[in-house]
């Protein structure tokens, strides 16, 4: 990205990537943008360069950060011990008792992370209605801290049974630790959910980053510092809103999605500006592809896996596939062809990029006509067809260059169908209802005829697919998600415990936000109930307005209904969760009308042989000679410095009053 | 919309997503805890001659077992449009009784074009005690058998089959539940053939189903070709049935020739008293999981796939069983062994693959109540996982499922919400691994306490000898069952039905896995 010059700056958002790290500056010109390399070994690094070189030291932040997922993907996290009701230690090894691979006679379970020399037990029992069966004293919490600290563990995970129905053990625990000086995260306040390993696995996950996150967040602060500005310091959580930089050294499990989760909020804003309401989001980089589903609001789910283990707390429905522009084409021991998961990545990166000899998603793209080799990167890098033939040469004995390469961009085809029917038909949704937001450097790309296959009609292309995650980060809101488990039967007793329930919620919500420097006034909350029918173990997630025992049951059937298409009559419904969502009013960013550089039918930049599903003349456009008084009808390839857009035939492209690209199938 | 070139990769995405999404449907809607939340189910879809096209990956040991049911449906029934037939009989094409099978046809153009297929294990289906898998020596007493029979007929609910089958249970609301469950995950099925039909015809489509089988075929073919020809012999065997004391013998050859494998179980044991008995089904499916294994979990599991494989069963014997022999265990307990000896004659033939004996059993627990102090009947039902055989290139993994099974456990806090038990320890049973250059899993304890009166059943095994090692290393350790009663332990056998008292405890100690290679130093 070129930059210009952004004027005064009043607020930023940097999106550190495992390549580059994207800095977007909202100042008295506008959006301006910065593109930098990253910086793994120190991830703080190319932040501070990025917002030096653009003056934006000092500014307020909002920052996606990888350091949390990289911690536990890479196991760089702290020594934490686990602590667990007697009888219960091993139970962050048992898991659920199954293994990963049905059909493997060598059955790997995930690494628990704390091995059993650093699990210790509670002398101490509570029941399923909150009843003490066993209490747990002063002096054996004290006794068991002691043997913690004596075991050199930097970070403790304590999580007792029930523990949401009456948090009291897990306290005395917490209070013990603390005074020794470890670093401690309690079940009841991670995730006060039912199910044992599920919330033990989030609090264990939460431990073990605790240490390294607020090391990290500290180096930056200080940073981004100036002698006039204090770190103004906000991140990206999973969920899809902000905290504070101390909230995040608090629960740093919650940031495990920050980065993609900015491309979600921002196509939520892009639907909204636009009016859909319903979209699937589609972003395509290098090496993997981000798909989300938005059905009126942001797709929620606690069912989230990182290397294995359970991370239950509410994050935006990211589903990630291994599927790329630089996914690797190969035939298998049969003669299959298949495509990825193996990726060129940046480096040696796809053959046309003229390192890499193994043929990709994009050589056969280029193979194909469909990308325009003089103008990627706005034409500061060159791709060579030539590399790309000679890397599907080789690959399908007897069959033709264009062949290989047609079939390995049919197969990546599949695999992102197979995802986004995963996101959508699997869930209940017909992706006809669906509009495509469409971003990343490949998604452009591929996205009509994904759309095509799906029947989705339509499909829009923002203005800066590249940056659209950091985009996404100017736009969240301030705030982040509540829950405390209920599994009680629905009845008025039910209702009376949601209210108290709910208030408490509220109430700790206010305080949190208060420390961040939110008043009341400002915060909006949004109820959510889980529920389901007594005896089964799957709930439904709605909305709740007012907590009344009919509007409840209403609205459970409603949401039973979408989800599965029938009701249960004659059994009755249980509450599962209480659900709270505080978020403060998002900020604004500048957002101006679309300023054409012409007014002019575009013309072509050349016309060319192209692939969709055949080869067929085409007409290559450049983004910024579009106008939009001007649609431009398929076969047409459109190309801008980050990304390239094709339109197939049958698809007309229209250019709307924000810049973006209005794609919408004809026949 | 244009008409895009399948490729076969894409079609296996589809058929399988197909099979996958009918299995989602299944369990979050179901509410027997043995389909929700330990997803003991399955889900698959068949060419119109009941040829398995696709199966979703959700428990092995229904993996050979569908084939037969579609089968013995095809072969009685001419399937109308909207028919759904429901059955359990293990002697005609199920496996054991609480395992309902549903089968219905997908037509296209006025013609049969697909079969789909769905298997869930319902909590209760009658018989001598609560979850029916108790100890007991005739399959009348196992419980409800439904034969072959209409549940739907042309898309209407035969008014009498579902009661029939509800009014035989413990639990009837909970199994009306159940079953209809399953039948909207046949209606999620059926739409989802449908949009493929439509998008490739059907006539392309039919191709296509014989291009994945044999495509599974040429990757298994090879795969064997790849395995030393020759016989591989082994023998291993069962504790005992629960009514005698004798070991049940499972003897099998394994034969490699060129592409082509041969297993032949001739020698094993006759039927024997006790629900350990396999219907055939139920022994190719441990055939298959084997197959599997050893040729790549990455080859689509279809009929092509088992086209290389010949199986061999002694008529009338334990692996082959007839009416009136009880099952109940043999789908359970017998597949694990029949899975362990076949990888025991393997591990000559491969020894860079085959890891040293699992558990080799899965510590079945029913507990329940007619009625109980709440007044309505309960019934729980669990497997336990235990140590995993030590391999070439690792150690054994600790309290996990194995082999022919791989379902969740009961999270503590769901079970003690839902029946009146207490759990007081579940931990890994440490040292219990065979020892050796690299150490077999260790087992797992649960112990569960009655908050009230019930009745509970046990079937295990491994508890006289424990799983084998390998290349010198040392067995597992054997199980252990005990009950404590008012603080004094008592050991209970393998197999037994048992009372239990308001505050007694059973303890429930599963196997090590085998060791493999010389313990060094």
């Amino acid at each position: 990205m070129t930059f210009n010059s952004p004027g005064k700056t009043y607020k930023a958002a940097v999106d550190v990537g495992g390549t580059f790290t994207d800095l977007l500056l909202v100042g008295d010109n506008g959006l301006t943008a910065l593109k930098v390399p990253s910086t793994p070994a120190a991830p703080e690094k190319s932040v501070i360069m990025a917002l030096a070189e653009a003056g934006g030291l000092g500014v307020p932040l909002i920052h996606g950060s990888t350091v949390a997922t990289n911690a536990i993907l890479e196991k760089k996290g702290v020594k934490t011990a686990f602590i667990a009701t007697e009888g219960f230690k091993d139970i962050i090894e048992i898991g659920r008792q199954n293994r990963p691979e049905l059909y493997s006679l060598a059955v790997e379970k995930p690494d628990p992370l704390i091995p059993s020399d650093m699990r210790f037990e509670a002398g101490e029992r509570i029941g399923p209605g909150g009843e003490i069966i066993s209490r747990l004293t002063r002096k054996d919490a004290r006794l068991l801290a002691s043997a913690v600290k004596k075991h050199h563990a930097g970070s403790a995970a304590v999580c007792l049974l029930f523990s949401f129905e009456l948090p009291g053990h897990e306290e005395i625990l917490l209070e013990e630790l603390e005074k020794l000086g470890i670093d401690v995260s309690i079940s009841s306040r991670v995730l006060p959910e039912y199910r044992e390993y599920e919330r033990a696995s989030t609090t264990v996950l939460n431990a073990y980053i605790s240490p390294v996150m607020r090391s990290y967040l500290e180096r930056l602060e200080k940073g981004i510092c100036t002698r006039e500005d204090k770190a103004d310091l906000r991140l990206m959580h999973s969920a899809g809103g902000t905290v504070s930089s101390p909230t995040a050294m608090k629960r740093p499990v919650d940031l495990v999605l920050s980065g993609p989760a900015g491309g979600v909020i921002a196509s939520e804003w892009l639907g909204n500006s636009l009016g859909i309401d319903q979209l699937i989001t589609f972003d395509m980089g290098g090496t993997s592809t981000d798909i989300s589903l938005i059905d009126h609001e942001v797709t929620i789910t606690r069912e989230t896996k990182i290397n294995g283990l359970p991370l239950a707390l509410p994050m935006i429905d990211i589903h990630t596939i291994g599927a790329g522009g630089g996914s690797i084409a190969y035939v298998d021991k049969a003669g299959a062809l298949k495509v990825g998961p193996e990726s060129a990545g940046a480096d040696p990166g796809p053959a046309c990029y003229g390192r890499g000899t193994r043929p990709t998603v994009t050589d056969a793209n280029l193979v194909m006509g469909r990308l325009v080799p003089g103008s990627f990167l706005g034409g500061r890098m060159t791709l060579e067809t030539k590399r790309s033939i000679g890397a599907f040469k080789n690959l399908l004995v007897g069959e033709t260059v264009e062949a290989s390469a047609t079939a390995t961009l049919e197969i990546a085809l599949s695999h992102m169908e197979t995802a986004i029917k995963k996101v959508s038909l699997e869930r209940g949704h017909d992706p006809r209802d669906f509009t495509m937001a469409a971003f990343g450097g490949a998604g452009p790309v591929h996205a009509c005829e994904l759309a095509e296959r799906l029947e989705i009609p339509r499909v829009i292309i923002p203005l800066h697919p590249g940056l659209f995650s950091s985009m996404g980060m100017l736009l969240a809101s301030p705030g982040r998600d509540y829950s405390h488990s209920v599994i009680r039967p629905l009845n008025k007793k039910c209702v009376n415990l949601l209210k108290k329930l709910f208030s408490a919620l509220e109430k700790q919500a206010a305080e949190d936000m208060k420390s961040e420097g939110f008043s009341k006034s400002n915060l909006k909350f949004m109820l959510r109930v889980e529920a389901r029918y007594l005896g089964q173990s799957h709930g439904v997630t709605f909305t709740v307005v007012e907590l009344d025992e009919a509007d409840i049951r209403g609205r459970f059937e409603k949401a039973y209904e979408a989800a599965y298409g029938h009701l249960q009559p004659g059994f009755e419904a249980e509450i599962v969760n209480a659900q709270l969502s505080c978020r403060a009013r998002a900020g604004d960013i500048p957002v101006r009308t679309h300023e054409c550089k012409t007014r002019s039918k575009p013309r072509p930049v050349e016309k060319k042989r192209m692939y969709f599903g055949e080869m067929v003349n085409g007409s290559v456009y450049n983004r910024a000679n579009l106008s939009p008084a001007y649609p431009v009808s398929g076969p047409a390839v459109i190309t801008q410095d980050d990304t390239t857009t094709t339109v197939p035939p049958g698809w007309r492209l229209a250019v709307d009053i924000m810049g973006n690209l209005d794609l919408e199938f004809m026949k | 919309m244009n008409n895009p070139t399948f490729t076969l990769e894409v079609f296996i995405n589809l058929i399988k997503s197909a099979a996958d999404e009918m299995g989602t449907v299944l369990h979050r809607t179901a509410f027997s805890p043995n389909i929700k939340e330990r997803k003991d189910h399955s889900c698959a879809v068949f060419d119109a001659r009941g040829k398995l096209v696709a199966q979703a990956e959700h428990i092995p040991v229904h993996l050979g077992a569908m084939p037969e049911t579609v089968k013995t449906v095809l072969d009685n029934f001419r399937l109308e449009e909207g028919d759904l037939v429901i059955l359990n009989d293990p002697f005609t094409g199920g496996t054991h009784l609480p395992d309902i099978s549903m089968v219905s046809p997908v037509y296209i153009d006025g013609k049969i074009t697909a079969v789909l297929a769905s298997r869930a294990h319902h909590s209760d289906i009658g018989g001598y005690a609560p979850g029916s898998l108790a100890l007991v020596s005739d399959i009348f007493q196992e419980g409800l058998i439904i034969p072959p029979v209409r549940l739907i007929s042309k898309g209407e609910y035969q008014y009498g089959t579902e009661e029939m089958i509800t009014a035989n249970t413990r639990s009837p609301h909970e199994r009306k539940g159940d079953l209809e469950a399953q039948v909207s995950a046949h209606t999620i099925g059926e739409k989802r053939i449908r949009n493929i039909a439509a998008r490739l015809g059907r006539e392309v489509m039919l191709s296509r189903f014989e291009e994945i089988m044999d495509y599974s075929e040429k990757l298994t073919r090879l795969a064997i070709s790849n395995m030393p020809d020759g016989k591989y012999c082994f023998t291993d065997c069962l504790d005992d049935d629960g009514f005698s004391k004798n070991e049940i013998l499972i003897n099998v050859e394994v034969k490699i020739e060129g592409n082509e494998i041969t297993v032949d179980f001739t020698g094993s044991s006759p039927q024997v008293e006790g629900p350990f008995n396999c219907p055939r089904a139920v022994t190719y499916s441990a055939v298959y999981y084997v197959m599997k294994c050893v040729t790549g979990a990455e080859i689509p599991a279809n009929a092509g796939a088992f086209r290389p494989v010949t199986i061999k069963i002694p008529a009338s014997s334990l692996l082959s069983a007839t009416r009136p022999h009880a099952v109940g265990g043999g789908n359970v307990e017998t597949s694990q062994r029949i899975v362990d000896t076949i990888i025991g004659a393997l591990a000559r033939a491969l020894p860079h693959l085959i890891p040293a004996a699992s558990q080799g059993t899965m510590n079945n627990l029913s507990i329940g109540s007619l009625a109980g102090t709440s007044g309505k009947p309960w019934s729980y039902y669990e497997t336990i996982g235990g140590g995993a055989g030590a391999g070439p290139n690792r150690e054994g993994a600790s309290a996990v499922h194995t082999h022919m099974t791989n379902t969740l456990n009961t999270p503590v806090e769901a079970l003690e919400y839902a029946y009146p038990l207490r759990v007081n320890r579940y931990e890994i049973r440490r040292n219990s691994g065979g020892r050796g250059k690299h150490r077999g899993g260790g087992g797992g304890i649960r112990e569960i306490q009655a908050l009230e009166e019930c009745h509970a059943t046990i079937l295990s095994d491994r508890r006289s000898r424990g799983p084998w090692g390998l290349e010198g290393g040392e067995d597992g350790k054997p199980g252990k069952n005990k009950l404590v009663r008012n603080g004094k332990a008592e050991k209970l056998p393998s197999k037994c039905n048992l009372k239990l008292k308001k505050g007694d405890k059973l303890k429930i100690e599963t196997p090590g896995g085998g060791g493999w290679g010389k313990l060094q130093g």
